[in-house]
């Protein structure tokens, strides 16, 4: 690795959880990371709260599920507020309950752990791409060089903005207003359809109520105060709520917008600064979150030198597509959702469909995140090949192990589970960025061997070296020169 | 009494219900508001289900030949129907005109009158018999009959007259129909979507194309208004490009996706089948197809009440189960009404349902949907062909080899002994007037689901079993008491 200069460095705009996990995933590819932060203190107001199967493993996989506790689990999500049963083949299978003030606490202690330095009181005002690295100038005039940059600022990103990325789209046609209040007692609601709009309420164990409405025909717009909140919540219910004790009130629409391009040059963007999304069941962190993972071990790679930067656009070419299906069940959802009486019968119609197991396993893996699949040229076709890796047990010489588990390094994995151990030596040059691991493994994923990227996806699933070391180049740089004659190694 | 029944109407569906009552031994007079058929032909086809259900009749032969397509759409996804067993995406290109002169020639042929340029004017249900005033080429005529059937259409003056409450959703889209002769189209027979609208083109023969055309943003028509093909050719040319304008037209119709179903298909002695029940979004031939299984299903019942042989309450199952059929027509045509006409904004919908279709499990479900095929009434049985439609298969009995079809030619209900019981047999005698008893093994290698089976008239299974428990409550529940073994000698 070069030593870390400027040019080196990664700075990351904005401490949300997507900038807190992306810093932290760099740092554990050894990348120096400054993250900056407009905001002096962290927010306490809790907006997304759920966390979905895909992410509990990536947070597993890092070590991070104790920091979350023993968060509610809810088995039941929805699709477009039709009740969805989200049990998928996954060991976190389900919706966890976590405020967002506990993911991003959990995740920016984690990265300060790593090293990360996070800047706060820090607005980014100009991002200049010289070709060589990026100037990164603040609000008050401060500079701060950089490598690369990401932008993890947010859905009114300011990076987006003074870099002018095209941001294509729907904009939004439909304002939903949401808030928590306490000392309200009304009845739970899950996206109860009432004549004059919707209407959702979810006590949680404080006393406060989380309530959000969209009356139809409204359109996008700032958010009322408390009192307009509660006029707006009888007319659609009948009940009264104006002696509530609002904690916040927002407002959001149900825009659509993804960036055309997640990177341009030196300057990379995730999570809501990439795509605008109605934030319904999750989906928005979970997709921001993931967005970090793909992107934090690349970076790192072509930062410490080891990958071309070419690696790099594999990173807009695996999660833009991610991030457009994600976009149009969204789509598909806020019209369910929110659209008029003319969406009934389409909603009976999907109720009844997701009476069927393969309706609802496909709506449950999309909805979860546990379906997705990177295809790539010369993966061999195997089944794995671009998916997440489900969790094996691993019985390995020295005892006993799960894929989760030896992921935490942040390293590659290269499993050999040959009798004779025959492929483990193919990952030799790599050895400083790939851990070679022969052992058993249950459930026998049907290879011989698989390589497994630091985010948890299988670059390659196969029998043969050949087709191992192929990979190792691809997706981890060339190898470095090794003793000949590795043990075990068979050509 | 002039007759049994009076059905209004000599569409698809009245004339069905008239064979099917003909046959059933009652007299039934047909009034119809037209002096001629019109020769057109709205309906262009009939689904998987109707088709059995003709077959059931043994009239499908005097279609001809049918060409039946496997390949359909539901909200203009296209996918394979036969997905589903026995299941196909319906009869295609079978003109309404067609339709309607084979039923009729059958439906002469069982003894029913139809009685043309009859325009129902009044109509009084005294609680003893229905009295029908008409305005006839005789004159003002009136006609009395035990029941009336209102088959009568969309605009069914039954319906009003008798006072049906006819509750849904006004029209928010506009659509022209039209057969159009010289426009030399390519085919689109599942229609295409443009950025101004949906086109359909299909040919049907002799240089004629049938045309559909909804235009983003034109006004709903009323069906009754005048059109004329310069209108639609202009339309054409707005959304496709294309000039049409030096063809013809045979016709040119109007319709609107409004979607109405009446509350009740039965007030005293007066019923409602077909359009007159509900309407709808054309979709996949279903008005018509579903319009010939609601008379399959009242006709049988309604001639039991008129011999008097019926089981209390089996005239009121006729709502019971055709009421849901209908409403869940209604859910699915305005389902494939969003997804496929609506704009920009249910692309998503569209791409939703274009992965979800990509399943079996979707296809069989949404194929089962369209066809009828997964219809299933609630008989009170809990065998898994219980409420089913009884799927067509071959049988071998003592007089050779026959169908499940064939068998319910006759109209009668069927009684399957598919195991030489004779305790089955012994249990359905008091009911041989009404059920036919046939002992038979099937023909497939495939074991039988049931050894004994009791199939209504209509084709649909009333009960089965593996021994006689339950049947002969099946056979009360459904023909009534039986006669005694000495009024049998």
């Amino acid at each position: 690795m070069s030593a870390p200069g400027p040019d080196a460095r990664v700075v990351v705009v904005g401490a949300g959880p997507v900038g807190l996990m992306l810093a932290g995933e760099l740092r554990l590819g050894g990348a120096e990371v400054v993250v900056v932060e407009r905001r002096e203190t962290p927010t306490t107001e809790s907006r997304a709260s759920t966390l979905h199967a895909r992410t509990m493993e990536i947070f597993d996989s890092r070590g991070l599920l104790e920091g979350l506790g023993e968060p509610p689990h809810v088995p039941r999500g929805h699709f477009g507020g039709l009740p969805l049963d989200l049990t998928t083949p996954s060991r976190h299978a389900g919706q966890w309950k976590v405020p967002q003030a506990t993911t991003e606490r959990l995740l920016a202690e984690w990265a300060t752990g790593l090293g990360t330095e996070v800047r706060r009181g820090w607005a980014v005002r100009d991002v200049v791409d010289d070709g060589d690295g990026v100037l990164v100038v603040g609000g008050s005039g401060q500079r701060l060089r950089a490598g690369h940059v990401v932008a993890c600022d947010g859905q009114d990103s300011t990076v987006r903005e003074v870099v002018g990325a095209a941001f294509p789209g729907v904009p939004g046609s439909r304002r939903l207003v949401r808030a928590d209040v306490a000392g309200i007692d009304v009845p739970d609601r899950r996206f109860q359809r009432l004549d004059a709009g919707l209407a959702v309420a979810a006590r949680t164990g404080d006393g406060v109520t989380r309530v959000m409405a969209h009356e139809f025909g409204s359109a996008p717009g700032a958010a009322p105060d408390f009192a307009g909140f509660a006029a707006l919540w009888r007319r659609l219910t009948g009940e009264d709520i104006s002696g509530g004790d609002p904690l916040w009130v927002d407002a959001f629409s149900d825009r659509n917008r993804q960036m055309q391009r997640y990177r341009h040059g030196r300057v990379l963007f995730a999570g809501d600064a990439a795509h605008v999304q109605l934030p319904v069941g999750g989906q928005a962190l979970n997709l921001g979150l993931h967005d970090a993972v793909n992107l934090g071990w690349k970076l790192a790679a072509v930062v410490r030198g080891d990958a071309p930067d070419a690696l790099l656009d594999t990173y807009h070419d695996e999660r833009h597509p991610v991030g457009r299906r994600v976009l149009a069940n969204i789509r598909a959802q806020s019209l369910l959702l929110l659209g008029d009486r003319s969406v009934e019968p389409v909603r009976d119609l999907l109720a009844e469909l997701i009476t069927t197991e393969p309706v609802r396993a496909l709506l449950a893996g999309m909805i979860s995140g546990v379906d997705v699949r990177y295809p790539h040229d010369g993966d061999g076709g195997h089944p794995l090949s671009g998916a997440r890796l489900p969790e094996l047990a691993l019985a390995t010489a020295t005892g006993t192990a799960t894929t989760t588990t030896l992921l935490r390094t942040g390293r590659g994995l290269l499993l050999d589970l040959t009798d004779d151990g025959r492929l483990r030596g193919a990952a030799a040059p790599w050895a400083d960025r790939v851990t070679a691991v022969a052992g058993r493994a249950d459930p026998a994923p049907g290879a011989a061997g698989l390589l497994v990227r630091p985010d948890g996806h299988v670059a390659w699933a196969g029998d043969e070296a050949g087709g191992a070391r192929a990979a190792l180049v691809r997706w981890f740089g060339p190898g470095r020169p090794t003793a000949p004659h590795e043990p075990g190694e068979e050509v | 009494m002039d007759a049994d029944v009076i059905v209004v109407g000599a569409g698809p569906t009245g004339l069905m219900l008239a064979g099917e009552l003909g046959l059933a031994g009652v007299r039934v007079v047909v009034v119809e508001r037209l002096a001629e058929p019109t020769g057109q032909s709205r309906g262009l086809g009939f689904t998987a289900r109707a088709m059995e259900t003709f077959d059931q009749r043994g009239i499908l032969p005097l279609f001809g030949e049918l060409e039946t397509s496997p390949v359909g759409h539901f909200g203009g996804v296209r996918f394979d129907y036969s997905a589903l067993d026995d299941c196909h995406f319906g009869a295609r290109a079978v003109p309404q005109s067609q339709t309607e002169a084979v039923l009729e020639e059958w439906a002469g042929k069982v003894g029913a009158q139809v009685w043309r340029g009859w325009q129902v004017l009044d109509l009084v249900d005294d609680g003893e018999a229905v009295t029908v005033t008409a305005d006839t080429p005789e004159g003002a005529r009136t006609l009395r009959a035990a029941y009336l059937v209102g088959c009568d259409g969309g605009h069914s003056a039954v319906r009003r007259l008798a006072g049906f409450d006819f509750p849904g959703t006004p029209a928010t889209r506009g659509m022209y129909l039209a057969d159009v002769v010289g426009c030399d189209l390519r085919p689109r027979f599942l229609g295409e979507r443009l950025p101004h609208g949906m086109v359909m083109a299909a040919p049907l023969g002799r240089g004629v194309d049938r045309i559909i055309v909804c235009e983003h943003g034109t006004p709903p028509a009323d069906r009754a208004e005048q059109v004329d093909f310069a209108e639609v050719a202009a339309a054409w040319q707005r959304i496709t490009g294309e000039d049409i304008s030096g063809g013809r037209a045979d016709w040119v119709s109007s319709f609107t996706d409004a979607t109405r179903q009446a509350a009740e298909y039965r007030r005293g002695r007066v019923l409602l089948a077909g359009d007159a029940a509900h309407i709808h979004l054309p979709a996949g031939g279903q008005g018509l197809s579903t319009g010939v299984q609601d008379a399959v299903n009242l006709g049988w019942k309604l001639a039991a009440v008129v011999r008097g042989d019926a089981p209390n309450g089996l005239l009121d199952t006729y709502h019971r189960e055709r009421h849901p059929v209908g409403a869940r027509l209604l859910m699915n045509t305005r389902a494939q009404n969003l997804v496929f006409l609506g704009g920009e904004e249910a692309d998503p919908l569209r791409e939703l349902m274009t992965e979800l279709i990509a399943l079996d499990s979707t296809k069989r479900h949404l194929a089962g949907i369209v066809s009828g095929l997964d219809i299933r009434y609630d008989v009170a049985c809990d065998h898994p062909m219980a409420g089913l439609r009884i799927p067509p298969r071959a049988l071998r009995g003592a007089d050779g080899e026959t169908t499940t079809t064939e068998l319910l030619h006759a109209g009668t209900g069927v009684l399957l002994d598919l195991d030489d019981n004779a305790a089955v047999r012994a249990v359905a005698e008091g009911w041989g007037d009404r059920v036919r008893t046939v002992t038979a093994t099937p023909v497939s290698p495939s074991a039988p689901p049931a050894t004994a089976v009791l199939v209504r008239p209509d084709g649909y299974v009333a009960w089965a079993g593996e021994d006689v428990d339950g049947l002969s409550t099946a056979l009360l529940r459904w023909f009534g008491t039986p006669v005694t073994a000495a009024a049998r000698r």
